[in-house]
């Protein structure tokens, strides 16, 4: 059977009544995207409706694999487009890369079912509740979109006041952090809202131990204790994860709030899923505001939602849509967003060189994510703290 | 052509779109690639490189090059003068990441009378000039630098290019054969002084040829040491074999598969020479007793039955 695979499951099973909003919506197919980014706008329709690849040309394809790689999405695109069972239609030499994207995939699973397995017993002694966020959590879910999607780490979450006990069995289990340096270690411990990454000699995944979602001090502060509260186990395992409205939540604060968004069109594909997986059911929508509201968290999903809608074509409730507008940005704030958004999410262009503006683009972002994470006397300790260790550094040594 | 809309290599195993605006390389890859019939560039091609000036004010004082694929810069920028060494390594390095379908073998690869011979080795052992020496003499190349390895079917497919000879092995390469066509010399590399020897035309016309290896031959560069052939195991052949891989890890179970096929059915031996030409001969000799059938595969690996 074929189905279409970009909507995954939830397309046939949502209610054609519901509208799709499209708040980026102007006279192009995908909003904000020029037709100077032929691979981006190839890209984006390959990705909302994965039956169009049966209509590439070698040209085309050539594009397709080249931009898709470039956003870690080729992985993800080769299982859509075997779900739907198109497999057979694409010529050899195109799906020799979607088998070779695959066979990457099963590999990165591997590295990281081995890590999750390390940790686990690591942290069996241990009473307290661990999460699995993210892509660890998405595999043990066994969420159909984490097929072909890859990992670059481990990250989990456990209560603040547990850390140190586990940090303790982590290290008796050989994870070793990286940044002995007692500046960072300090930094890490005031200010962020995760440990300093850990290593293990045997395992090939870093492990980021999170004792909440966003750092603690940033303008937005979900509360750690409901998402420990509301967490779902993963029956017949130690782990649990995030409640589906949660879930959503955290990707959409660490791509809107703790990010750049620099090349992290990936990101913006999880958001679609997770909330492709849920769409179908009435409550999670209520949910979902709900929670942001209580995580603070609405304006993350105000932009999540717009521009999964604007590029992915993520069928969200007008009802939701409409609940939402109380967190919209300024007109002015909307403007910035989307013009900078549009130009650094996605890779550059295969045979392109970065250009100058997307350069100052993705740097106003990252400001902007930083900014929005650290109150402005941390950002200044910090900044001179760095400053003054730099030029300490700098000095030849011995003097 | 390298500047505008690129080059298209059709290398056997993989397609390989070549840009660069560095007008030097340009004549180099010209010189080496000469015998190669061009491929539509717009076509679909497996790896897409590119070599080109780096920007900004150091240009002024002394010209860089870099080497990027599909927006990826995987080494610190180059001396301009290094430009055809710089685009062989990324080469190398973009092949063994996008190709991952298959089975990718550190080895020379060649082939005469239906006889395949694997040549895998470490640097320093000679492999590459016993390689070159080989096809001098009328053997088939099929790839100085990797094996492509089917991981469903007992057989290896040519990945022509150019045999990077460095530093004593150019002139010894020069001196064996007066077929042997080199471009220019790059003094200074990283690796030394690095030539590129061109593939003779028949090793690009059937590009498009497999073989199954039947001989798997570990070459020994030994100083003043007499030519000579000994056998290996096929324990020692399967694992120095898998060690000599870009990607045997990552395939999981079937790459294993991959290589006990090919030493199930392989003759393992390990050659150690001097000179070139007694080398040539015995591997002559090996060839000739393959098709006669006096020497056999080796027996199947005794792992493979458990």
């Amino acid at each position: 059977m074929t189905r279409a695979c970009g909507n995954g499951d939830v397309q046939g099973e949502a209610s054609p009544s519901r509208p799709v909003h499209r708040p980026l919506a102007e006279s192009s197919e995908f909003a904000g995207i020029s037709d100077d980014r032929p691979d981006v706008l190839l890209l984006l329709r390959v990705l909302s409706d994965c039956s169009h690849v049966r209509r590439l040309d070698g040209t085309q394809w050539d594009l397709l694999i080249r931009i898709a790689r470039a956003a870690k999405l080729l992985g993800i695109l080769a299982h859509r487009i075997d779900r739907a069972g198109l497999t057979g239609d694409i010529p050899e030499y195109a799906r020799n890369h979607l088998t070779g994207a695959l066979l990457s995939y099963q590999h990165n699973r591997r590295m990281l079912l081995h890590a999750v397995d390390g940790v686990e017993r690591a942290l069996r002694p241990a009473r307290f509740p661990v999460l699995l966020l993210k892509g660890a959590a998405y595999v043990l879910q066994e969420l159909d979109f984490a097929v072909g999607r890859t990992c670059n780490d481990l990250d989990i979450l456990i209560p603040h006041a547990d850390l140190a006990e586990a940090e303790g069995l982590l290290a008796d289990a050989g994870w070793i952090t990286e940044k002995p340096d007692a500046y960072d270690q300090h930094y890490y411990r005031r200010w962020a809202h995760e440990l300093p990454p850990m290593q293990h000699a045997a395992l090939a995944m870093e492990l980021d131990v999170h004792h909440t979602i966003l750092p603690p001090l940033g303008s937005a502060r979900p509360v750690t204790s409901l998402l420990l509260r509301d967490a779902v186990p993963i029956s017949g395992t130690r782990w649990s994860v995030l409640g589906s409205c949660d879930q959503v939540l955290h990707a959409s604060a660490h791509l809107f709030q703790d990010s750049d968004c620099v090349g992290k069109l990936r990101d913006l594909v999880d958001i679609d899923q997770l909330l492709r997986t849920h769409a179908s059911d009435r409550q999670f929508w209520v949910e979902l505001l709900e929670r942001a509201r209580i995580h603070g968290l609405g304006r993350c999903l105000w932009y999540a939602i717009r521009f999964t809608t604007s590029w992915l074509g993520t069928p969200v409730p007008q009802g939701t849509l409409d609940a939402l507008a109380q967190h919209r940005p300024t007109a002015i704030a909307r403007a910035v967003m989307d013009a900078s958004i549009s130009r650094v999410m996605f890779p550059v262009h295969p045979d392109g060189r970065p250009g100058f503006a997307d350069d100052l683009w993705g740097k106003a972002l990252l400001a902007r994510s930083v900014w929005l994470r650290f109150p402005v006397s941390v950002l200044l300790y910090h900044a001179s703290s760095k400053m003054i260790r730099g030029m300490r550094r700098s000095r030849p040594a011995g003097s | 052509m390298l500047a505008g809309q690129g080059v298209g290599l059709d290398l056997g195993a993989a397609r390989v779109r070549v840009f660069s605006d560095v007008s030097p390389l340009a004549r180099a890859f010209g010189q080496v690639y000469s015998d190669y019939e061009s491929v539509d560039a717009a076509s679909f091609h497996d790896v897409t490189v590119a070599v080109r000036r780096v920007r900004g004010p150091r240009r002024w004082l002394r010209q860089q090059i870099e080497f990027v694929s599909d927006g990826e810069l995987p080494f610190e920028p180059f001396p301009a003068v290094t430009h055809l060494p710089l685009l062989e390594w990324g080469m190398n390095y973009a092949l063994t990441d996008r190709m991952v379908h298959r089975l990718l073998l550190h080895a020379g690869v060649v082939e005469k009378d239906g006889i395949g011979i694997l040549l895998p080795a470490i640097p320093g052992s000679g492999k590459s000039t016993l390689t070159a020496a080989l096809m001098c003499r009328g053997y088939r190349l099929l790839s100085d630098e990797f094996a492509v390895v089917s991981l469903d079917r007992d057989c290896v497919s040519p990945m022509v290019r150019p045999i990077a000879l460095k530093n004593e092995s150019i002139s010894v390469i020069r001196s064996f054969s007066d077929l042997a066509r080199l471009g220019p010399e790059f003094p200074k590399t990283r690796k030394g002084t690095v030539a590129h020897l061109k593939p003779t035309p028949e090793s690009i016309d059937r590009r498009h040829d497999v073989v199954s290896p039947s001989i798997v031959l570990f070459p020994k560069y030994q100083k003043g040491a007499a030519a000579s052939v000994s056998e290996v195991s096929s324990e020692t052949a399967f694992s120095k074999l898998s060690v000599n891989s870009f990607n045997y890890e990552f395939l999981g179970s079937s790459s294993f598969d991959a290589v006990a096929r090919i030493v199930g059915n392989a003759t393992c031996r390990r050659i150690e020479f001097d000179d070139l030409g007694a080398a040539v001969s015995l591997v002559d000799e090996l060839v000739r007793s393959r098709i006669s059938g006096s020497e056999r595969g080796g027996r199947p690996v005794a792992v493979l039955t458990g």
